[in-house]
């Protein structure tokens, strides 16, 4: 993976990469009305109810640690679906104190089983 | 307090949600028989609602006046790859639909059948059930699954699903108790 990803970092240097972790073809096209243009500009219109929150999470988990909160913070707005952001709160061991609570206030008492098991041990964080 | 038995939806059907991916063959969910209703999950999201409804709760399971103490869902499921599907929700629903907490687990399911029992005894699920309401023929549940794998669409497999309840009974009153009532008439 390259570089840390930036909102100047052009769009047209992560698409191939982001053909290369097997981004769904739908996400491909969609990104690439964005070429030429810069990842801050992308960001700033994945409101588009075409921009899929699933590509938000596919993109938290994949080119999420080599990016900047500014990039990030945009991604994990998108998540609304309470256990697919408690996913990636499992899942992401690089997310930053203020990363965490935004992902925590889209599942907080949305999800007793899941919240008790996380209390529990039942299941655990990557991040220590 | 008493409980009914183990109760099997009459009625299985997939809708939508959010325009997700649907569920094939939905109908396999009424019997464990190692018929499965599927669910082919793309990589981080998650699918369509399974519907089961029409549990087949009568007067005679709940009587008339019982408190109802508690509810437990059996799902009997498996994900077609490892360390990859999880509920996304999971909701009791009546004729008003949804109700309640989502009880969707974080646990990933196994890749050989597993039952995995929801609720408990005293467990009502935040969802003011009355008996009915479980009676009644919307009487049910919807889930979702959700597909944690970044790399490969997986499918969600469930071979049944089963609900009982646990319930107190209302107390007796005495037929003469009313004998004032009536004679007043």
């Amino acid at each position: 993976m390259a570089d840390t990803f930036t909102r100047a970092t052009k769009v047209n240097t992560i698409l191939s990469q982001i053909q290369g972790l097997s981004a769904c073809p739908e996400a491909v096209i969609w990104h690439q009305k964005y070429a030429g243009k810069t990842l801050g500009e992308l960001v700033d219109n994945i409101s588009d109810p075409k921009f899929d929150q699933s590509w938000a999470a596919w993109a938290l988990q994949r080119i999420g640690r080599v990016s900047d909160t500014t990039i990030t913070k945009k991604y994990i707005d998108k998540i609304t679906d309470p256990m697919m952001a408690f996913s990636l709160y499992l899942e992401l061991s690089w997310l930053s104190d203020e990363e965490d609570k935004l992902l925590e206030a889209k599942f907080k008492g949305k999800l007793p089983t899941a919240e008790a098991e996380l209390a529990q041990g039942i299941v655990k964080r990557k991040k220590v | 307090m008493a409980v009914t038995g183990w109760k099997t939806p009459g009625t299985c059907e997939s809708v939508d949600r959010d325009g997700k991916e649907a569920w094939a063959n939905p109908d396999y969910a009424k019997t464990s028989d190692n018929n499965n209703a599927v669910c082919g999950l793309p990589k981080t999201d998650y699918g369509d609602w399974l519907r089961l409804t029409n549990f087949g709760f009568a007067v005679g399971d709940i009587p008339s006046g019982s408190t109802i103490d508690g509810i437990e869902v059996k799902i009997e499921h498996r994900a077609g790859g490892a360390n990859s599907i999880k509920d996304s929700a999971l909701y009791l629903r009546k004729t008003s639909g949804q109700i309640g907490d989502n009880k969707a687990s974080a646990t990933y399911w196994g890749t050989s059948d597993a039952e995995v029992t929801y609720g408990s005894s005293t467990d009502k699920w935040n969802a003011s059930l009355v008996g009915t309401d479980i009676i009644s023929t919307d009487f049910g549940i919807d889930l979702s699954g959700y597909n944690a794998s970044t790399e490969d669409a997986v499918d969600a497999l469930i071979d049944c699903i089963s609900i009982r309840v646990y319930y107190t009974e209302g107390a007796f009153i005495p037929c003469q108790n009313y004998y004032p009532k009536i004679l007043a008439h």
